[in-house]
C-alpha cells in the first residue's frame, strides 16, 4: 500500500505537469486550468462562460490533448438533433443483402466532448447530455451503451447572445460541477498571446497522462480524509443558498427561489480534497471548500423574479454566504 | 507522454510510513492545548467583561462619594462586593468560553494551521480512520508539542482598568466612602435637667388643679395615669443620660394624651338652631336660648335651674304658664329630631306641661340645669387639660429653643456657624433688640448710640397715661428693674463693661465681647401694660434685656362694639321690660353682634 505521503506528493507533481504542458497552448488563465482539471479530477462536468473569442474551444482541445484522451465536438444550433451528438440508427447491409439496424456512435462516444455554445441548441437537444452527463451511457432503443471512461462534457455559453438561445434547465445544470467564468485577459496577457498564437501554427502538446492514470489520480483524490466539522460546514453552505433554511442570509432570502442540491454539496466536497491534496495535506480544510464555493455554486443557485429583475450577482451572493455562514468549529 | 515520473500503478511500495498515534493517544494532547486556549479566551472575555462593567462601577463609586458629601456611603464591608462582582463576572465569561472543537479552530485559525486541530480532534474522536486520516493524525502528533496556546490566544493586561479596579478597592475599603457615622443624641446637661425638672413640677401641680367633679371613673383613671406619668418624667428629668429626642418624645405623648382626654371631656351637645331660635322668640326662654347660643353653659345652667325652680314654686300666673306652654311647644316641635340633651328636656317638659304636671316639667328643666352645670364643668376640665397639653408642648420647645438650651459650646471669638465675630460686628438684625419681624419698629427705638432720648410715644397712650415704658436710649430705664435695658446710656455702658449684657450698649446696634463665654441668659426684664386712650383698649409689652422684644394688643379692633352690645344686653335684662318687647331688643342685638364677630 502507497503511503499517503509518497500520493500526496506524486499527485502535486503529476497536477504541475499537467499545468505546465497546459501552459504550453493557453496562455493566461491559471485559475481557469486549475478548476477544470480539478473538475475532470472528480469526474466532473464544466460549463464555460465567456464571451467569443476567449479561447474556451481551444482551452478543451488542449485539455483532451495533453490528457491523452479522445476528443469529439459538437457545435450546437437550434436545428441540432439529439442523435448528432449521442448517434443514430442507421439501415446496415450486409454482403448477403439483408439489411439490419445499427447503431451509429455519435461525437458523444468521446473521452471528452465538447458542447459548443450548449445554449443554442434546443431544450430537447439539451436533455439528451442529461443521461450522457450523469449516467455516462447512452440508451439507444433497447441498448445501453456506455461512453468511453473517463467522460467528461465541457460545454461553453456566450451570456451576450440572448436572441435565439435556449437557457440551459436547472436539472442540466446541476449536472455540471463547475461552472466557470472565462475572463478577458489581461493587457499582459494579450502581449502573450499576440506573441505566441498569432501565428497560424498551433503549439506541440505532449500528452502528460492518460485516462487511467487519471482515473487512478481521480481514486486517490476521493481518499483524502474529511472530518465531521467540515462535512457539516460544507453542509450548512449548502444550506444556506436555501431561502426557507436559518442559515439564509436575507438576500437568499429574498432573492433566491431554490438553493444548491446534494450534487452541489457532493462536489464542493470532492473538489476539496483535491485542492487539499493539492496543498499537500491528508485532510480537506475549510479554505478548500471556501475555494471552491463558487465554482460549485454559482449556476446551482435559482433566482425569483426579484433576483433576476434586480440582477442578482450570484458570485455576491455566494460571498455573502461565506462571510454568514460560521466557520467550522466555531 | 510527458512523464517522467511512472505512473502510480507501477510504484513500487514505499517503505511503511511512520505508525500515526492512536486516536486516542492523540485526544488527551489535543485536549491539554484546547484547555489552555479555553482558559485563556476565558481571561481575554473576563477582563472584556471588566472593561464594559468598569464604567457602571465607577458610576456606583462616583454616586457613593456625592452621597457622602451628604453623610450617607458605602460601608467599609462593600469593598467584599469587588471580590464578588470579579468572580462572578469569571463565572459568566468561563460559560462563554469556547467548547474544544472551537479552541482548536480558534488556534487553527489565529496559527493558519488549515484546521489541522480541529480535523485531528474530529479523527481521534471516530474509529474506522482511512489512511489519509491517519496520516493527518500523524502529522498533527508532529506538530502539536511546537503549538503555543498563547501565541494563538495573546492576552494583554489591561493597565488601566486594572489600576481603575485598583483605586476602586482602595476607596471602598479605606472607608473613605463609608457613611458619616450617626450623630448620637444629645444628652441634656445639669442646667437642662434642672430646667425640666422645674418644668415638670409645674406640670404637675397644674394637672393636680384639673378639675375632676364632673368626671367619669374612666376619665379620673386617664388623668391619675396622666398626672403619674409626669411625676415619672419629673423623677427621670433627674436622672443622667437622658436625651433631648427622648425628653421630647415623652412630652409629646404626654400632651396627646392630655388632648385626647380634653377632646372627650369636651363633646360637644348643642342643640340646633331651630330649636334655640324658637326658645329666643319666647320671653321666658329667651335668656336661657342665648345662653345656649353663647355657649356659656353656667349661665344656661342657671336660667334652666331657675325656670325650673319658679314652675316648682307655682309661681307662674296662668297667663305665664300657657305662655311657657306654648313656648316649649314651640320649640319641642322645632327641635324634633335634635338629640340633645337641652331638647330632650324640652320635649319632657312640654309633655309634663301638656299633662298638666307643672311638676314633673320642673324636674326636667332643673335637670336640665344639672346637666348644663355639670358639662360646664367637664368644659372646664377640658380647657385645663388642653392648657396642660400646650405647656407640655412649650415645656420641651423652650427646654431647647433657649440659650440655655443651646446644646454646643462655641469656641471663644466664634458665631455660631464658626466663623469667627469680628470685633464690634452687627449682629444680624433679627437679634436687635427693639425690632421684630413682621411688625413696625418703635419710630426712634435703637437708632441712636449712646445718648439719651426723649420718651417715644406709643400709639393709644397719653402723656402721663400708663406706666412708664423703659424706651431705649432714655436715663428713665435704669429704674425699670434690676437688670439694666439696653441703651440705657451709663447703666447700659456699665453694664457691658461688666460683660454680663448682650446686646450692646444702645438697642437695635451694637456688640458684645466676645472674648468670654456664652453670655448670661436674660430673663424678661419687665412687662408693662400700656393703658390706651378712650378706653380704647391696652397693650401689653413683654421686654427682655438684650433680646427682642414683643408688643401685642389685648384687643381687636371689633371687641370695642361688641363690648356695647354685651353692656347694652346687660342693661336690658335689668330693665324693666315687657317679656316679648325684651325678646324683640335681644333679638336685634343677636343680630348686630352676628355682623360685628369676625
Amino acid at each position: 500500500m502507497i503511503d499517503p505521503t509518497t500520493l500526496i506528493a506524486r499527485f502535486s507533481q503529476r497536477f504541475a505537469a499537467l499545468q505546465g504542458e497546459i501552459g504550453k497552448g493557453i496562455v493566461g488563465n491559471e485559475a481557469l486550468i486549475n478548476d477544470c482539471l480539478v473538475a475532470m479530477l472528480t469526474q466532473g462536468h464544466v460549463l464555460l462562460e465567456g464571451v467569443p473569442g476567449l479561447g474556451k474551444t481551444s482551452l478543451v482541445r488542449v485539455l483532451s490533448k495533453v490528457l491523452g484522451l479522445s476528443f469529439g465536438r459538437v457545435q450546437c444550433t437550434p436545428d441540432l438533433m439529439p442523435a448528432d451528438i449521442l448517434g443514430t440508427h442507421i439501415i446496415n447491409e450486409d454482403d448477403h443483402g439483408r439489411r439490419s439496424l445499427r447503431f451509429e456512435r455519435g461525437p458523444g462516444f468521446r473521452h471528452l466532448l465538447l458542447v459548443d455554445e450548449i445554449n443554442r441548441a434546443t431544450p430537447k437537444t439539451q436533455a439528451a447530455l442529461l443521461e450522457v452527463m450523469q449516467e455516462r451511457q447512452v440508451t439507444a432503443g433497447s441498448e445501453c451503451l456506455p461512453l468511453p471512461t473517463p467522460f467528461f462534457v465541457l460545454a461553453t455559453q456566450n451570456p451576450v447572445e440572448m436572441e435565439g438561445t435556449y437557457p440551459l434547465p436547472e436539472a442540466q445544470l446541476d449536472r455540471f460541477a463547475f461552472k466557470l467564468i472565462v475572463r478577458f485577459p489581461s493587457r499582459e496577457h494579450l502581449v502573450a498571446i499576440a506573441n505566441r498564437t498569432s501565428g497560424y501554427q498551433e503549439p506541440v502538446l505532449t500528452p502528460v497522462m492518460d485516462g487511467a492514470e487519471l482515473e487512478a489520480l481521480t481514486l486517490q483524490a476521493a481518499e483524502v480524509a474529511v472530518s465531521d466539522p467540515l462535512a457539516l460546514y460544507a453542509a450548512d453552505l449548502v444550506l444556506a443558498t436555501h431561502p426557507g433554511q436559518p442559515q439564509a442570509p436575507p438576500a437568499v432570502k429574498r432573492m433566491v427561489a431554490y438553493g444548491a442540491s446534494p450534487r452541489g454539496l457532493q462536489t464542493l466536497i470532492r473538489t476539496a480534497r483535491v485542492h487539499a491534496l493539492l496543498a499537500g495535506r491528508a485532510a480537506v480544510a475549510a479554505s478548500d471548500i471556501r475555494r471552491v464555493a463558487h465554482a460549485a455554486l454559482r449556476h446551482r443557485i435559482i433566482r425569483n423574479f426579484e433576483g433576476e429583475a434586480e440582477g442578482l450577482d450570484a458570485d455576491k451572493l455566494i460571498d455573502e454566504i461565506l462571510a454568514t455562514v460560521p466557520a467550522p468549529g466555531a | 507522454m510527458n512523464s517522467p515520473l511512472p505512473p502510480l500503478s507501477a510504484a513500487p511500495a514505499a517503505p511503511a510510513a511512520p505508525t500515526a498515534p492512536t486516536a486516542d493517544a492523540l485526544s488527551a494532547p489535543l485536549r491539554a492545548i484546547a484547555g489552555r486556549v479555553r482558559r485563556r479566551v476565558a481571561v481575554r472575555l473576563w477582563l472584556a467583561l471588566l472593561s464594559t462593567q468598569l464604567r457602571w462601577c465607577f458610576a456606583v463609586v462616583v454616586v457613593a462619594a456625592l452621597a457622602r458629601l451628604a453623610g450617607a456611603g458605602l460601608p467599609t464591608w462593600s469593598v467584599v462586593l469587588i471580590p464578588v462582582w470579579l468572580l462572578l463576572s469569571a463565572l459568566l465569561a468561563w460559560r462563554r468560553a469556547p467548547t474544544t472543537a472551537s479552541a482548536l479552530a480558534l488556534m487553527d485559525r489565529t496559527l493558519g494551521l488549515d484546521d489541522l486541530l480541529l480535523n485531528a480532534w474530529s479523527f481521534a474522536a471516530r474509529r474506522g480512520n482511512g489512511s489519509f486520516a491517519r496520516e493527518h493524525l500523524r502529522r498533527a502528533a508532529q506538530r502539536l508539542p511546537a503549538l503555543d496556546a498563547a501565541q494563538a490566544v495573546p492576552l494583554t493586561l489591561p493597565l488601566r482598568q486594572l489600576g481603575a479596579l485598583l483605586l476602586m478597592a482602595l476607596l471602598l475599603g479605606s472607608g473613605l466612602l463609608a457613611p458619616l457615622p450617626p450623630v448620637p443624641p444629645a444628652l441634656l446637661d445639669e442646667r437642662q435637667r434642672g430646667e425640666l425638672a422645674t418644668q415638670a413640677d409645674e406640670l404637675v401641680r397644674e394637672a393636680a388643679q384639673v378639675p375632676t367633679s364632673a368626671l367619669g371613673e374612666a376619665e379620673k383613671a386617664k388623668l391619675d395615669e396622666l398626672q403619674q406619668r409626669i411625676r415619672a418624667a419629673q423623677d427621670q428629668a433627674r436622672r443622667q443620660g437622658l436625651t433631648q429626642p427622648e425628653v421630647l418624645k415623652e412630652l409629646d405623648r404626654l400632651a396627646h394624651r392630655a388632648e385626647d382626654l380634653a377632646a372627650l371631656l369636651d363633646q360637644a351637645d348643642t342643640p340646633n338652631a331651630a330649636l334655640l331660635t324658637e326658645l329666643e322668640r319666647h320671653a321666658d326662654t329667651a335668656d336661657l336660648a342665648s345662653a345656649l347660643r353663647a355657649g356659656d353653659l353656667a349661665k344656661a345652667a342657671a336660667e334652666a335651674k331657675a325656670l325650673g325652680d319658679r314652675l316648682e314654686r307655682k309661681d307662674l300666673t296662668l297667663d305665664e304658664r300657657r305662655r311657657l306652654e306654648q313656648a316649649l311647644e314651640r320649640a319641642a316641635k322645632a327641635g324634633d329630631g335634635d338629640q340633645s340633651s337641652a331638647a330632650k328636656a324640652v320635649e319632657q317638659a312640654q309633655a309634663a306641661m301638656q299633662q298638666g304636671d307643672a311638676a314633673s316639667a320642673a324636674k326636667a328643666l332643673q335637670r336640665l340645669g344639672q346637666d348644663l352645670a355639670r358639662r360646664q364643668q367637664r368644659q372646664d376640665a377640658a380647657k385645663a387639660m388642653t392648657r396642660l397639653a400646650n405647656r407640655l408642648r412649650s415645656t420641651g420647645s423652650r427646654l431647647l429653643s433657649s440659650p440655655a438650651g443651646a446644646l454646643t459650646k462655641l469656641p471663644a471669638g466664634t458665631r455660631s456657624s464658626g466663623a469667627p465675630l469680628a470685633a464690634g460686628a452687627l449682629p444680624p438684625a433679627r437679634f436687635q433688640p427693639g425690632r421684630k419681624s413682621g411688625q413696625g419698629t418703635r419710630p426712634g427705638a435703637g437708632t441712636q448710640a449712646g445718648t439719651g432720648q426723649a420718651p417715644t410715644p406709643v400709639p393709644g397712650q397719653g402723656p402721663g397715661d400708663g406706666d412708664g415704658i423703659p424706651v431705649p436710649g432714655t436715663g428713665d430705664a435704669a429704674d425699670a428693674g434690676a437688670v439694666p435695658v439696653p441703651g440705657s446710656g451709663a447703666a447700659g455702658a456699665a453694664a457691658s463693661a461688666a460683660g454680663a449684657m448682650a446686646g450692646g450698649s444702645q438697642a437695635g446696634s451694637g456688640h458684645v465681647a466676645s472674648s468670654g463665654g456664652p453670655t448670661t441668659p436674660q430673663a424678661a426684664t419687665s412687662t408693662r401694660t400700656v393703658t390706651a386712650a378712650s378706653g380704647e383698649g391696652h397693650s401689653e409689652q413683654t421686654q427682655v434685656s438684650g433680646q427682642v422684644h414683643e408688643e401685642s394688643a389685648a384687643r381687636a379692633l371689633a371687641q370695642t362694639p361688641l363690648d356695647l352690645v354685651d353692656a347694652e344686653e346687660r342693661a336690658l335684662s335689668e330693665d324693666p321690660l315687657p317679656a316679648g318687647r325684651r325678646a324683640q331688643v335681644k333679638a336685634y342685638f343677636t343680630l348686630l353682634r352676628e355682623q360685628l364677630e369676625p
